[in-house]
């Protein structure tokens, strides 16, 4: 059960967990947050295998995986 | 709603939400590399020092959660000596901007690997002087634009790595922001070796440098730090003539030499103190 | 040779005493950069602290050893750095960054001639203004000025206990007569120490720069004792947040002018003799007071009713102790340094011309002579 959370308060949009997740899991939200961006958001969880580049590489530290691998 | 992992480490009286840098910056992840290294290594977070200047990469030593020293631009390694030298159980950090370290800060950056002072050095070379709004350091590549080389840089800039090592530095490594996980392994050989350890990191900044020279967002630099970067062990492998627009990346010096404050306290012990 | 404090009688240079004034209070490490003429003090540190267990460090210039300095203090340390007047230039961002981050540290200023590279081995009293006011914007310090080696040990004793006491860096204001002379150096059994006070409260509560009145000085943890201390030269509210609102510039930087110059009555001393009847009143500092007290003697001698004043503490300056002197009206009031005339200007701005004062600048390589103000005594008459 693996759990992907997105803080839209701090996500500035910045799409670099988007191009570096290897599995193409994360997408760039049409809808802009409150901070006026585009934030990132969760496209295709199934594909997640908890590698947690995204929240490795997050200058927002606004993503957090977490959860165990089936 | 989880938080990131490495929010605990971040001090919760620093009113912006979360950090001062800026969307796509390479700093903030490199203070989460760094917090990540502590971390793996269990070290008891209240005898860690995190010491920086002034400048974007001098204020992540204000979001740490433990003791921090925000000294004057250029001057960490000094100050940070000093508290190395009267508390050496002390892990110290510190963090320098590239103009900081190289230009104001030269002689504390040559006096201090030459001393071989116990603490991990790390660079974050971004190519300018962001906080003031981009002005060339010298380590902006020659031709580059910035707003006080606004017809072209005409300087040559340091091989930073190379500079350290003549200086005596015990231990050198240049990765990037993108080799998250090769520098974490870097910062945590810092922590755990005695003398110097100095680590470059070559960051993207798309607000500055990255604009005036047209390099695109925090995505698309960090995607040219991973095409630029070459392994020093193969850069055997790559034409000479390709070679010179790229960045050698690894770990260059890994040396045993005595530390500067073990070799003071050693005076002390030979005078009977 | 294992004693921190050396006690006995010895002929001692100046800068030799101010080194085991030092030790004495219990310095901890010393950064220092060889300068004529204060080289001594580091010279005879780079020995005697490793014999007592503390570290000496020969900085690459004068700005890295104050920097050394005031990172060892942050870490618990007592430390201390020596130069001249050239090389308080240098450290003058890191002393405004002491002062705002009120971090204990002894400064001795071994004055020489100048400006520029002057004569490094003449004496002059220039620096006076500097180690006040040398460093940007708004800060209190406290300067203290020997005239023997005798002093350069008590004051420099003094001078730590106050910059614990008060967070403040703390100058010696020495010159090159006093650093370099010999003379007879008493070391006693036992020396007054003050310890830095340290928070009564575990780190949860503690509030870093929290104080009860803008006269007040926190207490200071060290780094590594679990109180998790942001330490930043940006201005700063009570917990260590930076800030640009103006009512914590107000308050942080009232409190740091506060906590010295609101407490001149307890940080001044002086030495005087013949005041109460003194027609003409003579003062002094430094090397300066020695020809003084003869010319003071001489007139006395030949019946003339001279009195003289000695400021030891030379900021923050003792505005009422000048008053006192003013309110008896003497003749004149005459004030020789061993420059174009600096101190004298606190002393005119508290005479608010009731009292004449009589300058007489003598800008460095030569001592006034006792005849010289013996002539002017005189004159005043």
């Amino acid at each position: 059960m693996i759990m992907i959370h997105i803080d839209e308060n701090l996500c500035t949009g910045c799409s670099i967990c988007i191009e570096f997740c290897p599995k193409r899991v994360l997408s760039r939200s049409t809808r802009r947050s409150l901070r006026g961006v585009y934030p990132a958001r969760v496209e295709n969880l199934a594909a997640c295998t908890l590698c947690k580049m995204c929240e490795l590489y997050c200058p927002d530290f606004a993503i957090a995986v977490e959860g165990e691998k089936e | 709603m989880e938080r990131h992992p490495a929010r605990k480490y971040f001090r919760a009286e620093q009113a912006e939400v979360p950090h001062l840098w800026c969307s796509g910056c390479g700093i903030p992840q490199v203070w989460h590399y760094t917090v990540k290294a502590i971390e793996e290594l269990k070290l008891d977070i209240d005898k860690v020092l995190w010491v920086g200047g002034s400048g974007c990469t001098g204020r992540m030593c204000t979001y740490w959660v433990g003791d921090f020293l925000h000294t004057l631009h250029g001057r960490p390694l000094g100050f940070a000596t000093g508290a190395k030298l009267a508390n050496p159980e002390l892990t110290v950090f510190c963090h320098m901007g590239d103009g900081e370290a190289t230009a104001i800060g030269g002689n504390h950056l040559i006096q201090t690997a030459r001393r071989n002072v116990d603490l991990v050095a790390i660079v974050i070379n971004n190519f300018n002087y962001a906080m003031t709004g981009g002005q060339f350091s010298p380590t902006t590549p020659l031709g580059a634009v910035t707003m006080t080389s606004q017809l072209g840089h005409i300087e040559y800039p340091f091989d930073l790595c190379e500079l350290v090592t003549t200086c005596g530095a015990t231990y050198v490594a240049r990765w990037t922001t993108f080799h998250a996980r090769p520098l974490i392994n870097s910062i945590k050989k810092g922590i755990q070796r005695k003398g110097f350890s100095f680590i470059e990191v070559l960051s993207q900044c798309p607000t500055q440098y990255g604009r005036r020279n047209k390099m695109g967002d925090g995505v698309q630099m960090m995607k040219w730090l991973k095409e630029s970067s070459v392994r020093r062990e193969n850069a055997g492998k790559v034409p000479e003539a390709d070679l010179k627009d790229k960045f050698l990346i690894g770990e260059f010096v890994d040396i045993e030499k005595a530390e500067y404050g073990a070799s003071l306290r050693e005076l002390i012990k030979r005078r009977g103190g | 040779m294992n004693r921190r404090i050396l006690s006995g009688t010895y002929l001692f240079q100046g800068d030799e005493a101010c080194a085991e004034g030092a030790l004495a209070a219990g310095c901890t490490l010393f950064a220092g950069y060889p300068i004529t003429p204060a080289t001594e003090i580091s010279e005879r540190l780079s020995w005697r602290l490793f014999e007592v267990g503390g570290i000496f460090v020969q900085g690459a210039d004068e700005l890295d050893s104050l920097t050394i300095v005031i990172g060892a203090a942050c870490a618990g340390g007592k430390a201390m750095t020596a130069t001249s007047g050239n090389g308080i230039c240098l450290m003058q961002e890191c002393i405004g960054y002491a002062a705002i981050t009120e971090t204990p540290c002894v400064i001795v200023d071994v004055q020489r001639a100048g400006p520029g590279t002057g004569i490094a081995t003449s004496t002059m009293q220039g620096d006076v203004y500097q180690v006040r006011y040398g460093s940007n914007a708004d800060y209190a310090i406290i300067a203290l000025a020997p005239e023997s080696p005798q002093e350069m040990f008590d004051l420099t004793v003094e001078a730590f206990n106050l910059s614990e006491i008060y967070r403040v860096p703390t100058f010696i204001l020495a010159d090159e007569i006093v650093g370099h002379m010999r003379e007879r150096v008493v070391i006693p059994e036992e020396v007054k120490v003050v310890e830095r006070k340290k928070p009564k409260v575990p780190p949860q509560e503690f509030v870093p720069y929290g104080v009860e009145s803008d006269t007040d000085v926190p207490p200071m943890p060290a780094f590594g004792e679990g109180y998790r201390m942001p330490v930043s030269g940006l201005t700063h509210t009570e917990t260590g947040a930076p800030s640009t609102d103006y009512e914590v510039q107000k308050k942080m930087v009232t409190r740091l002018w506060n906590k010295v110059e609101k407490r001149v009555e307890q940080l001044t001393k002086i030495e005087s003799a013949y005041l109460e009847d003194a027609e003409v009143v003579v003062l002094a500092y430094g090397s300066v007071a020695r020809s003084v007290k003869s010319a003071i003697l001489e007139a006395r001698r030949q019946g003339i009713k001279a009195g003289y004043l000695r400021l030891i503490t030379l900021w923050p300056f003792p505005d009422r102790v000048i008053k006192d002197v003013v309110m008896k009206r003497p003749k004149a009031i005459i004030f020789p340094e061993m420059n174009m005339g600096k101190m004298i200007r606190e002393v005119e701005r508290v005479a608010g011309g009731k009292t004449e004062v009589i300058a007489f600048p003598k800008p460095g390589v030569e001592l006034h002579k006792p005849g010289e103000i013996y002539d002017l005594i005189r004159r005043a008459i």
